[in-house]
């Protein structure tokens, strides 16, 4: 422990010092976080080491960077944070725990699922739920009693609802930080990054492990047990990485450090075109319950998934407005004059203000009164498809063989590939939320012209998801553009037998004693759903096993 | 073919809400390049005939004569769009003998009007609907009697009689 501090910077240390503690835990995200908190008052001494400060600064945040090659991706260090709380300071707050079906085996797609069941996983969400802010753990169709929507009959066998619920969204660090200062048993160090981990000889054991700050501080921390919890990108990378002369990584006896890699991509695929826009989208689209927001979408039940040979992705719709309607004028002018500023072009904005009273009053009271999400003139109405994307041991992350960070560490870099299965899946969920909704008049679906016009599962344009058009880096008219979520995850998979997975069922790393992994990258398959929630049920439940099982 | 308009803005506000992501990714900018949506009614009104039902001329002198001249108004609002769709599913479903036997059942159950044709067509692509045949056409996803009924359409003003033209 570092006498007499909670919260240190490694460069008010001692070159050299030697930290020595009961747990160590390396990144102070959704997942280090909770697994320090629940071992608050455990009588256990606990490191937690950030690698970034208690702010966002740009140097630390620059050894985010990193190579990028196969299908298209935003810069690695746009779309992490290195800071204290992690990537929780920037994600948009929305939860949904995994499916039964993401964690089950489907042989259909040739998957193994989860080394446990869904089941195990419950008690982790409910007790995950209010850390982040959350309301009542409901995600299930009977969230629709408290909607007050229309709920259309759609066909049980074709399509089924989900739901998020929305966090506020919560700032871990921010969030939590006074409560690890006033924990007496946990020490956080700031601009702490991992640079070393020295084993015993046989590499079974992990002896002690080395930070250094951006200012060449060093520190050693040695720890009955270490978690690894950076994230889904830089797991693989320290693991791959860190290893003191061990040039094929940590945990990588089965060449599965790095592979897997998974990413929630979305597509625009389909349009739907209704004389009542707001009938769909206020049933649809968003709804407040119990004054949180949620979102709703369409998933084939895992029958049609099974029958299909389809992976679980989801659908949503979205609405495109008309940004030169006097609504959008109303509000824009609105927003500047409350900010005090006067538009320059005050004029003719105020001119198309008048030009549609009407439909800003519409707008009005359907902000207003009725509380609904749409609240402007709805040009056209989108189908979002989110890939459930197949684990794929060439999508992953290695180590870039020229670039280094400013620690003299290799840099990763991400070669993200996506499958046929990805597209197929995609594709058959999207033409069943089309035959649904033309069944049920709820519009008329033109399918992406990608998609092709045939309704089996045959493909459309073969390879337009692997074409990897990304949003803001292409032109491709031709093609759907990409949107990323930036959820990194696979990379250091679980899996009961070493042969498949890098982690065992407790996050243990295979082959090694006392060194643990948390975060999504042990996800062996993803889903759909965004992965905070599971990210920290899964670390409570780490949190059980260490005070139980390990920490004795 | 149909009609795409220019692409339309998305709303900054709404756009987010598509994903968002968990790490704040917007896809605002995505519904911009929404080339292939099509204005509300394009669709709709290539199949919902527009001005009230006209009588049919005494001159015409056959049921299918008869048949075709409805069939050709039943599209007449919007002839672009009626025909870039019939001439899709002509293109992609090549099926002589569906077709003739929809016309067929279409010339027996002698629509006196274009109320009466509609009322037909309307009654029948509810039944596709509900078992679930629909045929893909140019992206959009029709019923098949609507499909069918594009394609009879569009070969309908190829058989305009000599004195109409």
């Amino acid at each position: 422990m570092v006498e007499g501090a909670t919260f240190v910077d490694l460069n008010e240390l001692g070159q050299g010092q030697l930290i020595e503690v009961d747990l160590a835990i390396i990144g102070a995200g959704a997942a280090g976080i909770t697994i320090a908190r629940a071992l608050i008052g455990s009588g256990r001494h606990v490191v937690l080491a950030e690698s970034g400060g208690l702010d966002l600064e740009g140097a630390n945040q620059s050894l985010d960077d990193g190579e990028v090659v196969g299908v298209a991706y935003d810069p690695l260090a746009a779309c992490r944070q290195r800071s204290f709380g992690g990537t929780t300071n920037m994600w948009t707050g929305w939860c949904k725990p995994l499916d039964p079906v993401d964690m089950a085996p489907r042989p259909w797609l040739g998957l193994d699922g989860w080394p446990f069941g869904r089941e195990l996983l419950q008690p982790y969400y409910e007790q995950a739920q209010p850390l982040v802010d959350a309301g009542p753990y409901r995600y299930d169709t009977s969230l629709w009693a408290d909607i007050h929507a229309p709920l259309h009959p759609f066909d049980p066998r074709a399509l089924g609802l989900t739901f998020w619920q929305k966090s506020p969204p919560t700032r871990f660090g921010l969030r939590y930080g006074d409560e690890l200062k006033r924990a007496p048993d946990i020490t956080v160090l700031l601009d702490a990054n991992l640079v070393e981990i020295t084993t015993d000889l046989e590499g079974g054991r992990v002896e002690r492990s080395t930070l250094r700050s951006l200012r060449g501080r060093e520190a050693f921390v040695r720890a009955q047990t270490y978690v690894l919890a950076c994230g889904g990108i830089e797991n693989a990378r320290l693991l791959l990485a860190c290893g003191r002369g061990r040039p094929q990584g940590l945990g990588n006896g089965s060449d599965l450090v790095g592979r897997f890699f998974m990413e929630h991509p979305h597509w625009y695929l389909a349009s739907i075109v209704t004389d009542n826009p707001y009938a769909l989208l206020d049933s649809y689209f968003r709804r407040t319950v119990e004054d949180r927001p949620h979102r709703i979408g369409w998933c084939l039940p895992p029958d049609a998934q099974e029958r299909l040979g389809t992976l679980n992705c989801v659908a949503e719709l979205s609405a495109v407005t008309d940004r030169e309607s006097a609504s959008n004028a109303a509000s824009g002018l609105w927003h500047q004059l409350r900010e005090g500023e006067v538009p320059s072009d005050l004029g003719p904005r105020v001119a198309a203000v008048l030009s549609d009273l009407g439909g800003v009053a519409q707008s009005l009271w359907r902000k207003a009164v009725q509380g609904t999400f749409v609240n402007k003139p709805v040009d056209a109405i989108g189908l979002m498809v989110t890939l459930d994307p197949r684990p794929n041991p060439d999508s992953r992350v290695t180590l870039s063989p020229t670039e280094r960070d400013a620690l003299g560490m290799p840099r990763p870099c991400l070669d993200w590939r996506l499958s046929a299965e990805d597209e197929r899946s995609m594709e058959a969920l999207a033409r069943q939320v089309a035959l649904e909704l033309t069944r049920l008049g709820l519009g008329r679906v033109r399918l992406h012209p990608a998609l092709g016009d045939r309704l089996d599962d045959g493909h459309g344009s073969e390879g337009w998801a692997r074409a990897g058009h990304l949003r803001g880096y292409d032109i491709a008219p031709e093609a759907p553009e990409m949107s990323l979520s930036w959820h990194h995850m696979g990379t250091t998979r679980m899996a009961a037998s070493p042969r498949e997975g890098v982690v065992d069922a407790n996050c243990r790393v295979h082959g090694m004693t006392n060194f643990f992994a948390a975060g999504s990258s042990l996800f062996p398959t993803s889903g759909h759903a965004n992965p905070t929630l599971t990210i920290v049920a899964l670390a409570l439940r780490l949190a059980d096993h260490l005070q139980a099982d390990v920490l004795v | 073919m149909v009609q795409a308009p220019a692409a339309p803005e998305v709303d900054q506000t709404i756009g987010q809400s598509a994903d968002e992501g968990e790490a704040g990714v917007s896809d605002t900018a995505c519904g911009r390049r929404m080339a292939f949506s099509a204005k509300r009614r394009t669709v709709l009104g290539a199949l919902v005939a527009g001005p009230a039902a006209l009588a049919l001329s005494a001159s015409t002198a056959s049921s299918e004569a008869r048949l075709n001249h409805l069939l050709r108004r039943l599209v007449a609002r919007d002839l672009a769009t009626a025909w870039a769709l019939g001439r899709a599913h002509l293109a992609a479903s090549p099926d002589p003998a569906a077709l003739h036997a929809r016309f067929q059942a279409l010339v027996a159950a002698g629509p006196r009007d274009l109320a009466e044709l509609r009322d037909l067509v309307g009654t029948a692509t509810a039944e596709d609907l509900e078992r679930g045949e629909v045929a893909v056409v140019d992206g959009w996803v029709l019923a098949r009697t609507e499909a069918k009924s594009l394609a009879l359409a569009t070969l309908a003003w190829w058989r305009v009689p000599r004195s109409s033209t």
